[in-house]
């Protein structure tokens, strides 16, 4: 079922290559139009006067088209939305540049380096993606608070960087590497370091840039995490603010889409840009399961 | 905003939880802003008490976080103004209970919190809050000012933990365009005249009274409950009693209405959003959705009255924010000081809240001429005489899980036996307060 | 003899620098709760009330399995909420991307702008897809009941009646994340030398025979790990019932009809002071996860 296409002469395969060509392309328009109707939608409705969002007829675009949600949105003082796009996106980064050193470092080893317990050690990390993500809230929450982290920055980026996804990431990629670079550099006597630093890294840089734009995004679309370390107003993060306004109007949907546009926009535009490079780099993630 | 209190156990959680996500942005509700400050009470004493503590920071937390909040803030604004010597900080938070669960954890809950009325005890014995009896004596706040309902919900094992600030009860709203069409001028009182009003406004596509499967038909179910003489639990708070036949005549009721009036099956909210599109003639609904439904948030004439009485007595279903002092490792007799006199100078100057779109909880200021200028809510006002509000034990709200299930089963139709699924949901809810005694202990521990 | 002393112990040594970093943060905040919590859901126990403390051995995995009892009803419902998602989502996060992928493997032209736009709802959040969604379903105002009503379809209540509101929920996350398990299909197929599908060309092979004796086998260890990934992905649901249904509708037994289990912990622990029993809860869910993918593993190396 591969729908390559043939080369061959005959009118009868012509045609019926033709027929396959208009199926393909009608399925994933349609595809698209699924796609695309939930986002157009949230945009249409962010431009609405709440006075008409539950009108007879449905109109994409708005009867009269109004900012007053936005404008309700940035001017509450108890949804300072400036504040916590900067917030996030001060998390995002951060937590995303420690998680490349220590994942591609913990990676490198159990992928190229030989010691006891190795395998044990990796294969505990895995088995801990079976666990169910709420049994950890209670006792990490406890922690945090002892640790004197609760309202800091801190409280949500160290947590994060004991996640398993981006050390297996950062081993799947280092296995799928020959090896004889770095034989050959160890036979010139470089230790472990230098060939990590001067050989391994340098050719990782697609990996690690995939890495930052996956731990990125699952950083900046964090949400219960956040919302339990993160308190007060002038450190909190989008998504919890985001919740916030929804709790804040009831059946407003005009606002609430207004905040999800809020949200949404800046990810949809980093997507835009670094589209190819994330879809590749999620496409290596399965590659060596 | 409302009550995160509700229907299941669920409707908590959810709004607790979010996970990576969650937004069940119908559970909460704005109340509205007040926008000016009359000076009521003086608090006389305030000034000097707190010299001797030079300038007294206080934090002060509140879960409103819609419209209601700046007009809080406002009201912050103006005591602090009027109060050199105290400087409240006001925090409105969303997952508000969360947020005070995981802050005691840590020991950085405010000075001043606002909790409702049935969340008090589960706080007080979770050790969340202090007592805080001579302090309400010195404020000169007493009983004989509020309601004794409402009153009575901050009292938990013989000691008084909060101070009432509003109460927001149920409320109908009603499209008076639907109505004068249909030859009427004035909302329903009684259950002859509601009935005949909702039959009337029940044509073609329009619904006479829409009512939901989901928040709040639970409320509605407690005050039609109370409304035919009965009540959820017993008063000691040990047994649920929703089963009895006044239970059973306050649902079948519902089921009724809603087979003769309503769309059925009807989620969270819809009931509001049907009304919106101008095709109901009546919603019940907290007084919190004033704004969403009437005035600018609607193309017709929307309005807010005081629910009618369907039952032999009259009942209504009402919450209430309260204001209480959290737990701290060490306390500080000046910041008690400061927050005696804040929380008394909010509840004299309620009559400002209440322009958010609050019934303020205290009798005077329900009496003052200031209030009375102010609708829809004093002719809603009369309402909270009849307020009723659940025993103050802890984790009473988990016992309401079941009964939210079952009221919602059989309006959804999934449960056809209405008594048996009361029986089954009290069964169930026996079983809960049994569980809650058994970690709970009677009492809390000692301060 | 020091030269090869000193190699050894470099090599001894070394690998664990380089995964301690990861390892300590993993000790702190994985291993020490994960222990932490198989600890106390032998107690009694509210983080706030450490005075009340009890221990009672075994007595909160026995109330899982006390019929009839509330606790046995609420969990075991949520329980059977997250399976039956499992099973309805995962062939559809499954099947659905792997026929997308094998349409954009058509190397026609195109194929990447709409490879972009398949996989773009991915990088939203949980809680931002869940919202769009819930307003499309809603019964008033809601998008996709009014062209069904304007084509003459029956309205559902989408998210207060059964079978619907599962599939609400199955159809917002199948939005959300089919993009994520296509790209990981389409890579593995391109991966796929295409003189194998010539040859089978030359041999007479139709595009079905091509599909089931070529593409699948050797797409299956891919196929395994999706499968896998998916169905963890898929036990993990919380977000999005929590705001598109918040569990409803309710049942008349006890327990949401849309309540999945980690909802259910997440009652029990943070809403109501039980968490030790959220403990014990979360023991017995990570023992079935694990069950559940030990199968599967099974299941697909016997196929091989």
């Amino acid at each position: 079922m591969t729908l390559k296409t043939t080369r061959r002469p005959v009118s009868g395969y012509r045609v019926q290559e033709f027929v396959n060509r208009a199926m393909i392309y009608l399925t994933l328009s349609l595809v698209t139009l699924i796609v695309v109707i939930p986002l157009v939608w949230m945009f249409s409705t962010s431009f609405k006067l709440k006075s008409q969002l539950f009108t007879k007829e449905i109109y994409w675009i708005p009867k009269q088209i109004t900012l007053e949600n936005y404008e309700k949105i940035l001017n509450n003082p108890s949804t300072p939305i400036g504040r916590w796009f900067m917030n996030s996106l001060f998390v995002a980064s951060v937590t995303t540049v420690l998680k490349l050193v220590i994942d591609s470092l913990a990676g490198y080893a159990y992928a190229r380096m030989d010691f006891p317990g190795r395998k044990q050690i990796f294969g505990l990390l895995i088995a801990t993606l079976f666990l169910p993500g709420v049994m950890f809230l209670v006792p990490n929450f406890v922690t945090v608070a002892k640790l004197g982290m609760l309202n800091k920055f801190s409280g949500v980026i160290i947590p994060a960087l004991a996640s398993v996804f981006g050390v297996y990431f950062m081993r799947q990629f280092f296995e799928s590497l020959p090896k004889e670079l770095e034989e050959a550099a160890e036979i010139d006597g470089a230790n472990r370091l230098q060939i990590f630093f001067q050989i391994a890294l340098p050719l990782s840089k697609p990996a690690l840039a995939t890495l930052a734009v996956i731990e990125f995004l699952a950083s900046w679309n964090d949400f219960l995490w956040a919302l339990l370390v993160l308190k007060d107003r002038a450190v909190q993060t989008l998504q919890p603010g985001l919740r916030t306004l929804q709790g804040a109007y009831t059946s407003e949907y005009g606002l609430m889409m207004a905040g999800a546009v809020i949200v949404a926009v800046p990810v949809l535009v980093l997507y835009i840009f670094l589209q190819r490079f994330i879809v590749q780099s999620v496409a290596t993630t399965g590659l060596k399961g | 905003m409302k009550t995160i209190r509700f229907v299941l156990p669920l409707l908590l959680i959810l709004s607790l939880v979010l996970s990576a996500c969650g937004t069940p942005a119908a559970t909460q509700s704005p109340a509205q802003p007040p926008a000016e400050q009359p000076a009521a009470g003086q608090p006389a004493s305030g000034q000097e008490q707190t010299q001797s503590c030079g300038v007294v920071e206080l934090q002060y937390w509140n879960p409103f976080t819609g419209p209601d909040g700046p007009y809080m803030g406002e009201m912050v604004e103006a005591f602090n103004a009027s109060h050199p010597d105290i400087k409240v900080t006001m925090t409105s938070q969303g997952e508000y209970y969360t947020q005070l669960a995981t802050a005691a954890a840590a020991d950085t809950l405010p000075d001043v919190a606002i909790l409702h009325a049935d969340q008090i005890a589960t706080h007080v014995f979770r050790n969340m809050l202090r007592p805080m009896d001579d302090l309400v004596a010195e404020m000169g706040i007493s009983s004989s000012d509020y309601p004794a309902g409402v009153w009575a919900a901050g009292e938990v094992a013989g000691r008084r933990y909060s101070i009432p600030l509003d109460i927001h009860p149920m409320t109908m709203f009603y499209n008076a365009d639907l109505l004068k069409q249909a030859g009427f001028e004035n909302p329903p009182k009684t259950r002859e005249e509601f009935e005949k009003i909702a039959a009337a406004l029940t044509v073609g596509e329009n619904k006479g009274f829409n009512i939901t499967g989901g928040f709040p038909v639970m409320q509605i179910f407690q005050m039609l409950l109370h409304q035919f003489g009965g009540t959820e639990f017993s008063a000691d708070g040990t047994q649920a009693t929703w089963n009895s036949e006044a239970g059973v005549k306050a649902l079948q009721w519902m089921k009724d209405a809603q087979t003769k009036y309503s769309e059925p099956n009807l989620e969270v909210d819809a009931e509001l959003n049907a009304f919106k599109t101008g095709t109901v003639g009546m919603i019940w609904n907290g007084i919190w959705q004033t704004t969403n439904v009437t005035g600018a948030g609607v193309e017709f004439n929307g309005v807010a009255t005081a629910v009618p009485q369907i039952g032999p007595q009259m009942a209504v279903w009402a919450g209430s924010h309260q204001f209480t002092l959290p737990v701290h490792r060490t306390v500080d007799p000046c910041k008690d000081r400061a927050a005696a006199i804040f929380i008394k100078y909010m509840v004299e100057n309620s009559v400002t809240w209440a322009k958010a779109g609050q019934i303020p909880a205290s009798n005077s200021v329900r009496a003052s001429a200031e209030f009375k200028a102010i609708q829809p809510q004093a002719s809603i006002a009369p309402s909270v005489e009849y307020a009723f509000f659940p025993p103050a034990v802890p984790g009473i709200t988990d016992a309401f899980g079941p009964l939210g299930e079952a009221v919602g089963a059989v309006m959804n139709g999934t449960a056809t036996d209405i008594k048996a699924a009361l029986d089954d949901a009290a069964k169930r809810a026996n079983e809960i307060l049994v569980q809650n005694k058994a970690t709970y202990g009677d009492a809390p521990k000692a301060p | 003899m020091s030269v090869a002393f000193a190699r050894k112990r470099r090599i001894s040594i070394t690998p664990y620098l380089f995964i301690l970093p990861h390892l300590i943060f993993f000790a702190v905040f994985v291993g020490y709760p994960f222990f932490s919590g198989l600890y106390i859901s032998f107690f009694q126990y509210d983080y706030l009330r450490p005075e009340a403390t009890v221990f009672v051995g075994l007595q909160n995995y026995l109330d899982l399995f006390h019929a009839g009892s509330v606790k046995f009803i609420e969990f075991w419902n949520s329980v059977r909420v997250t399976v039956t998602f499992v099973i309805w989502s995962v062939p559809f996060l499954v099947l659905i991307p792997l026929g997308l992928a094998v349409l954009l493997n058509s190397k026609l032209k195109g194929m990447k702008f709409f490879r972009a736009v398949f996989f773009s709802p991915w990088v939203l959040s949980c809680a931002v897809i869940s919202l769009i969604w819930w307003w499309i379903f809603q019964s008033q105002g809601g998008l996709l009941n009014y062209y069904l009503k304007l084509w003459g379809f029956d309205t559902p209540r989408w998210l207060s009646t059964m079978p619907y509101a599962m599939i609400s929920i199955v159809v917002a996350t199948v939005w959300w994340t089919m993009g994520y398990n296509m790209v990981i299909f389409l890579a593995a197929l391109q991966d796929i030398p295409t003189d194998l599908y010539e040859a089978a060309e030359v041999d007479g092979a139709n595009a079905w025979q091509r599909f089931t004796r070529i593409t699948l086998p050797l797409l299956q260890p891919v196929l395994v790990f999706i499968i896998i990934t998916t169905i963890i992905a898929s036990f993990n649901l919380l977000g999005q019932p929590m705001m598109m249904t918040r569990g409803a509708p309710a049942q008349p037994t006890g327990g949401g009809a849309t309540e999945p289990v980690m909802l259910r912990i997440f009652t029990e622990g943070f809403v109501r002071p039980f968490q030790g029993s959220a403990a014990a809860m979360s023991v017995v869910v990570a023992l079935m996860m694990m069950a559940f993918s030990f199968v599967n593993f099974r299941l697909f190396r016997q196929r091989d």
